[in-house]
């Protein structure tokens, strides 16, 4: 497929992908996988906010259904972010490539190959073209709402609405780490949150868990959120930025609603850790095999007291560790006969999924926790945020 | 390009340098700087490992500035000898993030590669803009000084500041843009569709920040779910009602236009204005004034029909623009905006606010605003 070329006559398709507008990147996307590689029936599909289905946006007449996030061909490529190619009798296939930004999955793109380019190349230049147009999606977000709309199987209540404008992707891979992270219930969540951010030297991340329901706990925690941001921004330390965000949520509530918020800081190149544990979102880590609480140094919750003052303690990672944050929602959901979900039920979740990547890990953490419970419409917000640590060569600049 | 997938696999904080070694590999470039627009579109400061020590470069009067401005290359220095300084600017569909400083030996090819050095500049940019949901790096560079908690909490809300289409093009600016508080712009364009917002939440501070969260995400829910532009406003009107009680509300001018005819339909909930400059002649457009959302409870509102003409330009400007006194007294909306309307008309429409705001400085006498000033500046082409 010539999609791969670098000398090619024609514009990149990249080029043709960044000068189409907002609202048509499948419409440019059908064009040149036709052209170019004989492709059709291309489809975008966007996994939905609970991570259960795949949907099409600008569907073909006919090819509207949604289609399962873990099962069938799209599913599979979805889940193991890997290529499935379905040949087909006349000799071209139906291929499923991943979309994803930087280890966050946005969803799969579907074409049909012909039978001379349906081979590993063709393949490989598919996904090529499934991740550049992956990057522009996440572009043109703040444009359109095309692609956040086929993302909804239903409304989101006004509180999600604002609490996932808040939030950072899915997920966040690097060579050093990566992240996956769920939430739910996914259409109507209030207060959880989780954040991150990297740069060379460190990854900073946080696990917060706003008080109450609906749009207070929104926006509670779109303060506490703001606030830890504003301040990592601007340089400070972990036990600063707690300490400011403490001290913007009591002057704004004045100490009648708080966040609980868990803060860590990776040293990429050494795997120190500083951590906050401002109230109650645990920590796990699975190492060789045997999974284990950590037991933090319990601080305030944000905006519980005025003028709190935090102190960070030191912890350090390995290559090959697995750590898994927890928000109440999930270590304190019980099930119908009362039975809290809590360390043994994470413990089995965690070990029944070793192999899988963060962001199935986190899914089916919670997955477990809604068997647990009985019902999708948990009582409280679930926030799981699984990190699995590679760390650095020492060799590496 | 191999460039663009190098930048798609690269980590997050490392795109200038992916950058910078492709041209250094490519062009033999002796030196490389990523320059991004600072949120109050002064200055151009240098994204670098921090903390950020090199001055920053001021967008007016310098040869990076230039590039800002103008939208296209800027050449220091003569092709022929020495060494030149490329300037090209970096911006993704129509807003405009920064400036690509290049410095490469001289020579008559150095033209000839100009077109792919600006595809290379825009590529960053697309990328820049994506890796932004991953870290810091870019927004802290864009910092002249710390934002307050409330501007903190707008500026993660709104879109971009500019958005180019072949139907439109839209720029918006706030001032004062580390501490702004209530103040807000949004658009969202579908294939046939334009929505622009532009609102002002009543009050001060992180509380008037919350309260645009509140409303901004309200109508975009309803929006979003498919509804129409009246009961976006009842919708939103409801939500603030039933978390304020009336004790705040946000005024919202609310625009949903048909890009193939231009036709819009409208929503006037509160202050802010609009004037029309048609045919050199700039003209206040009134509309049926409605009450703020979340004034009182269950409010009806009712659309208008509004038509907009190719070649039109638009401004929508906030009370704190339209009321802001000289100090001899005279109100800026009056004659003074009309004013600043016609002095910016050769400016393409991502100009046009900053340069209606600093108009607007000079009006005032003063150089801090005390309230929130936004000026949005729509352009329509048609289909």
């Amino acid at each position: 497929m010539n999609t791969v070329s670098t000398s090619e006559p024609l514009p990149s398709y990249e080029s043709e992908l960044r000068s189409a507008p907002s609202n048509a990147l499948v419409a440019t996307a059908r064009r040149l996988l036709g052209d170019r590689a004989g492709a059709r029936e291309v489809t975008l599909l966007l996994a939905d906010y609970g991570v259960r289905v795949l949907r099409p946006v600008d569907p073909l007449p006919g090819a509207d259904e949604p289609l399962s996030a873990q099962d069938g061909p799209a599913g599979r490529a979805f889940t193991e972010q890997t290529p499935v190619v379905e040949p087909a009798a006349d000799g071209t296939a139906a291929v499923h490539v991943p979309v994803s930004v930087r280890g966050d999955r946005l969803g799969v793109l579907s074409a049909r190959l012909p039978s001379p380019g349906a081979d590993q190349a063709g393949v490989r230049g598919l996904v090529e073209f499934a991740t550049a147009l992956g990057h522009e999606i996440a572009a043109v977000e703040r444009d359109t709402d095309l692609y956040l709309l086929a993302r909804r199987t239903r409304r989101l209540t006004l509180a999600a609405e604002m609490q996932w404008q808040l939030l950072p992707g899915r997920g966040c891979g690097r060579p050093e780490f990566e992240i996956g992270a769920h939430l739910e219930p996914a259409y109507t969540v209030g207060g959880d949150n989780f954040d991150w951010s990297t740069d060379g030297g460190h990854l900073t991340m946080t696990v917060t868990d706003g008080m109450g329901r609906g749009i207070d706990a929104s926006l509670l925690t779109g303060v506490a959120v703001g606030a830890l941001r504003n301040a990592r921004r601007a340089g400070l330390g972990l036990a600063d930025q707690a300490r400011l965000a403490d001290q913007a949520v009591y002057a704004q509530f004045g100490g009648k609603v708080y966040a609980s918020t868990l803060l860590l800081r990776f040293d990429l190149a050494t795997g120190t850790v500083q951590a906050v544990d401002a109230g109650s979102p645990r920590l796990y880590r699975r190492r060789a095999h045997a999974v284990r609480q950590f037991e933090m140094e319990a601080q305030l919750p944000l905006g519980m007291f005025e003028e709190t003052a935090y102190e960070e303690q030191i912890f350090s990672v390995r290559p090959g560790d697995r750590l898994v944050a927890v928000s109440t929602g999930v270590h304190g959901t019980r099930s119908p006969q009362g039975t809290p979900f809590g360390e043994q039920a994470l413990r089995e979740a965690l070990d029944t999924v070793p192999a899988h990547a963060p962001q199935e890990v986190a899914r089916s953490v919670v997955a477990s926790l809604v068997d647990h419970f009985g019902s999708t419409d948990l009582t409280a917000d679930a926030a799981v945020v699984c990190l699995d640590w590679h760390g650095r060569e020492p060799a590496t600049p | 390009m191999a460039v663009e997938r190098a930048l798609r696999t690269a980590a997050p904080h490392e795109l200038p340098d992916v950058v910078g070694r492709e041209l250094v590999r490519r062009y033999a470039a002796d030196s490389v700087d990523l320059l991004v627009a600072d949120y109050g579109l002064t200055v151009l400061q240098r994204v670098t490992d921090l903390p950020h020590t090199l001055p920053p470069v001021s967008v007016h009067n310098t040869p990076a500035g230039r590039a800002f401005g103008a939208q296209e290359p800027f050449v220091e220095g003569n092709f022929g000898d020495g060494s030149v300084c490329v300037h090209l600017p970096v911006s993704v569909r129509g807003d405009r993030l920064g400036v690509l400083s290049v410095t490469l030996p001289g020579g008559d090819h150095v033209r000839e590669c100009l077109p792919e050095l600006t595809e290379l500049a825009e590529v960053l940019g697309h990328e820049v803009l994506v890796a932004e949901r991953d870290t810091d790096l870019y927004l802290r560079a864009r910092r002249k000084d710390r934002l307050t908690l409330a501007a903190e909490m707008q500026w993660q809300l709104l879109p971009g500041r500019s958005c180019s289409r072949p139907e439109f093009e839209l720029g918006a600016q706030l001032e004062p843009a580390y501490a702004i508080h209530g103040d807000n712009f949004d658009w969202s364009a579908t294939a046939d569709r334009l929505a622009l917002y532009v609102s002002n939440g009543m009050g001060e501070g992180i509380e008037a920040s919350l309260l645009t969260n509140l409303a901004v995400n309200a109508l975009r829910n309803a929006r979003r779910a498919g509804i129409p532009l009246a009961d976006q406003a009842a919708l939103a009107d409801q939500a603030v009602y039933a978390h304020y009680r009336g004790r705040s509300h946000m005024s919202v001018l609310m625009f949903d236009f048909e890009l193939s005819t231009g036709r819009a339909r409208v929503v006037d909930a509160g202050s802010p204005q609009t004037l029309r400059l048609r045919d050199g002649v700039v003209e206040r457009i009134v509309f049926d004034e409605q009450l703020p959302l979340g004034m009182f409870e269950e409010t009806d509102y009712l659309e208008q029909d509004f038509g907009i003409e190719p070649g039109d330009r638009i401004l929508f400007v906030s009370d704190g623009v339209y009321a802001v006194a000289s100090p001899k007294g005279e109100a800026y909306g009056d004659a003074a905006l009309a004013r600043a309307i016609q002095h910016t008309r050769l400016l393409p429409a991502a100009d046009v606010p900053r340069a209606v705001l600093r108009e607007l400085t000079g009006h005032r006498g003063t150089p801090t605003p005390d309230d929130d000033a936004l000026v949005v500046c729509l352009d329509w082409r048609g289909q």
